[in-house]
């Protein structure tokens, strides 16, 4: 069924995790995406867990198998001659290249965009990098933990004195992944409109200091640095304590929900104590008003103080586990989840639209198989005969 | 006074394309930033008694150091670091939607407007009337974008959430910590605000889109949550696939080592180091001139280095103590091994690579004067991405946009003030 971005067609040089996440959005929203993966071990992702049953396999990592949803697989070795002429032929038919080498790579392979733009004029191309395509760290290398450092996000997480913290996850490559896609579609819709392609330059570091909430200016203007300060930020009460099942976000900031705190803890003698009298002062005086916290939420559940703090319009937050947010009930309703079937996994829950369209269809489908598409692509869509696909596959170009 | 706000000749990617901003606090103001940068133009709605509350919540550090001590009330909404540099570039209106000259002027501006965002909790359309299809009525051609924290339907759909409440919920806390402690806050960051700006923006650009292919406008819903649970994909695909819950690791890598931040010389100053193949590791060696490492049983391949990551730590650690971070990332770069300093915010301004980059852009403001902004937009060969101007002052461009725009009358406009559906300034304290 017709959807967003159906009749763009793209072509996907990425891997790992930043580049197939931002193809991934493209995807999923209707573009027809074609995923090129080196022969053999295809995008390296398929080597990183989770597996299935913690079995590694090429077609069972949880990781590759959500970034990858929707797009078609080809093998083709770009470091060979014949691979470079195929890429160009594919070039010519789409309006979109992403791709997240090094910035030294596709230069190297004649394949940079300059050469992609004269195969095609009107090219959108897309590069992924860690620090962009220009600059004194051009060609300096980094991985999630060097991203959250140097993009300023690290020395604010974590206890004052001891190590700043990397971020679960690969925040700062999902980041990147999404900053891609939107300024993709920035260059997509001039294009439609207006002809001219041009080559969208998107670096993970400058997409993880967009995560900063205002400290770059903040500092600019007052000359204030923000800090590590554990789970007690500015102003106070903002913090995550435990409570009787779990932990649970803490907010009592602001005059009006510091008053709704009090008279829901049935301390109201508190708005009068000198110590908590505003959010700086409760700052100061964390350490006494966490021990009052505290052994209020002792008996409380995290379900209970969630709902009850809505009521009170303080929005408390839920800590969550994987787990738990699996089973969290608003995202039930909604059918959030999505169960894809998979010939190596069968059916699996994946997380689902981040955001959804009025009358069309959220459609996934499952990642492909290393190479799934060889034949649909090289055949029927460059009308390669059979016997020159068995020539490229003994070259290794396929 | 009526004027057309200065614009640079420069063509933006989205010139031409205008988007009516309702939104208020940091995930809406993001998406329309990332818009604004790209050459849009975005007329920022605010109620005359409630501006958007980012104008002061960014403020503390100020107010506590007695800076804006000098300023009359009614210029203190206009110096918050974190609204200015979301807000640059756009144009500013007061309108009171409650009111029915608010709605109607609002539905007039609907008309002429290609995008409606807005990130209010649904009862509040819904109590201006100013709900979907009231809207399409309007300009059937139109791209709304809701932004509730946790959908437009369900039990929670009015639950309102901050950036604090929202990174607990999206699981990043319960992920993010010291090994074998609690979960840790992220909240300075409020991260699933700029996540839900980005989402939105691509996802007006993608509604573009399917208007350019079929000619229809679209609602679409962006659920905070939902558009920030994507990222937490290793963790929920191992329950999900395995049933495994992720807990704290710290700064353990699940199989690289050495890989943490460690110390240098300096005042809380660190280097952030992941060695990820032996060939890095023998770099590493010949980098400290430490030949006997490179040989030692415990560290000579992957998985030995990593179970032996406890004994490998101070080692690294009493080599990166004698030198600055940025010295270890230039000699462990130069053999190709991942390093950089943990940088804080005034370190990143004076970054000699974002430097180089312009990341940063000088812009003159009416009341606090000039300042570097950074680009939150990737930049793009062909088209600029720009900051134009400053963020407009509270009202600042009332009469462009009701006179130039909408054709109104100096004495409609009169009684409009009068009726405080519109102001001048902000009156309150």
């Amino acid at each position: 069924m017709a959807n967003a971005l159906s009749g763009v067609r793209v072509l996907d040089l990425t891997h790992y995790v930043a580049g197939p996440y931002c193809t991934k959005l493209l995807a999923d929203y209707g573009a027809d995406v074609i995923k090129v993966e080196k022969p053999g071990l295809g995008d390296p992702a398929r080597s990183i867990g989770p597996f299935f049953h913690d079995t590694p396999g090429l077609e069972k990592s949880g990781l590759f198998l959500f970034l990858n949803t929707s797009k078609k697989s080809i093998n083709l070795n770009l470091k060979s001659k014949d691979g470079a002429q195929i890429l160009k032929q594919l070039v010519k038919d789409v309006d979109i290249v992403v791709e997240n080498f090094h910035p030294r790579v596709l230069p190297a392979l004649g394949l940079d965009y300059e050469a992609l733009k004269d195969c095609n004029p009107s090219l959108v191309m897309t590069s992924i990098t860690n620090f962009g395509q220009s600059g004194p760290y051009k060609n300096y290398t980094m991985d999630a933990i060097v991203a959250d450092g140097m993009g300023g996000w690290s020395i604010t997480v974590g206890e004052p004195e001891r190590p700043p913290l990397k971020i679960g996850g690969y925040q700062a490559e999902f980041t990147a992944g999404l900053q891609a896609a939107m300024a993709t579609m920035t260059a997509l819709t001039y294009q439609e409109l207006h002809g001219p392609g041009q080559h969208v330059d998107v670096s993970i570091l400058e997409s993880v200091v967009n995560m900063l909430m205002s400290d770059t200016i903040l500092y600019a203007y007052t000359g204030q640095v923000k800090i590590r300060e554990g789970v007690r930020h500015r102003p106070y009460p903002s913090t995550v304590l435990p409570c009787r099942d779990g932990y649970v976000g803490v907010i009592g900031h602001m005059p009006i929900q510091w008053e709704t705190l009090c008279a829901w803890m049935e301390k109201p003698e508190l708005m009068d104590d000198p110590r908590f009298g505003t959010s700086g002062l409760r700052r100061e005086h964390a350490d006494d008003l966490d021990e009052i916290l505290t052994s209020w939420l002792a008996d409380k559940t995290q379900d209970e103080l969630y709902h009850v703090a809505q009521e009170l319009r303080i929005p408390f937050g839920k800590v969550m586990n994987a787990e738990q947010i699996l089973h969290h009930t608003q995202l039930i309703h909604r059918n959030y989840f999505m169960s894809i079937d998979h010939p190596a996994t069968g059916e699996v829950k994946y997380p689902g639209a981040p955001f959804r369209f009025k009358d069309l269809p959220y459609d996934i489908q499952r990642a492909p198989l290393l190479g799934e598409h060889n034949e649909e692509i090289y055949g029927r869509r460059l009308g390669y005969r059979p016997e020159e696909v068995v020539r490229l596959r003994e070259l290794g170009v396929i | 006074m009526t004027m057309e706000p200065a614009r640079n000749n420069v063509r933006g990617a989205l010139q031409g394309l205008r988007i009516l901003d309702l939104s208020m606090w940091w995930a809406g103001p993001r998406a329309t930033r990332l818009l604004v940068e790209a050459g849009a133009e975005v007329i920022k709605v605010e109620a005359p008694k409630y501006p958007d509350p980012w104008r002061g919540a960014t403020l503390f550090h100020a107010e506590t150091k007695g800076m804006l001590d000098h300023l009359p009330p009614s210029q203190r909404v206009n110096v918050s670091p974190g609204f200015n540099l979301e807000n640059h570039s756009k144009l500013g209106l007061t309108l009171d939607l409650s009111t029915a000259d608010g709605r109607e002027i609002l539905l007039k501006l609907v008309k002429i407007s290609d995008v409606l965002v807005e990130n209010y909790a649904p009862r509040v359309m819904k109590n201006f009337n100013l709900e979907y299809p009231v809207i399409r009525e309007a300009n059937p051609d139109i791209i709304m974008i809701s932004m509730p924290a946790f959908g437009l339907d369900g039990e929670e759909r009015d639950y309102v959430a901050f950036g604090a409440t929202l990174e607990c919920m999206m699981g990043v806390s319960y992920i993010t910590g010291y090994e074998g402690e609690g979960p840790m806050a992220l909240s300075q960051t409020a991260y699933t605000d700029p996540i839900g700006g980005i989402n939105a923006a691509l996802a007006i650009l993608m509604g573009l889109r399917h208007r350019r292919r079929t000619g229809r406008g679209t609602h679409i819903e962006m659920a905070q949550l939902e558009g920030g649970l994507p990222f937490m994909v290793p963790a929920i695909m191992d329950y999900t696939m395995n049933g495994r819950v992720w807990g704290r690791s710290g700064n353990r890598h699940p199989w690289k080592a050495p890989h943490g931040n460690y110390p240098c010389l300096g005042e809380d100053a660190w280097v952030s180091i992941s060695v990820g193949s032996d060939a890095e590791w023998l770099g590493f060696c010949r980098i400290m001139d430490r030949p006997d490492l490179a040989e030692d049983p415990r560290f000579v391949s992957g998985k030995p280095r990593w179970e032996h990551r406890v004994e490998l730590d101070p080692i690294i650690e009493a080599w990166t103590r004698q030198y600055d971070p940025y010295t270890v990332m230039d000699r462990l770069q130069s053999v190709g091994i991942a390093a950089g300093p943990v940088l804080n915010a005034a370190q990143i301004v004076k970054n000699p690579h974002l430097l180089a980059r312009d990341f940063f852009r000088e812009v003159a403001h009416p009341v606090v004067g000039a300042h570097s902004y950074s680009l939150a937009h990737p930049q793009m060969s062909e088209t600029p991405v720009d900051i134009r101007r400053s963020a407009p002052l509270f009202a600042e461009h009332n009469d462009y946009i009701l006179k130039t725009l909408l054709g109104m009358t100096d004495e409609e406009i009169a009684r409009l003030k009068e009726q405080y559906v519109i102001c001048d300034e902000y009156r309150f304290d």
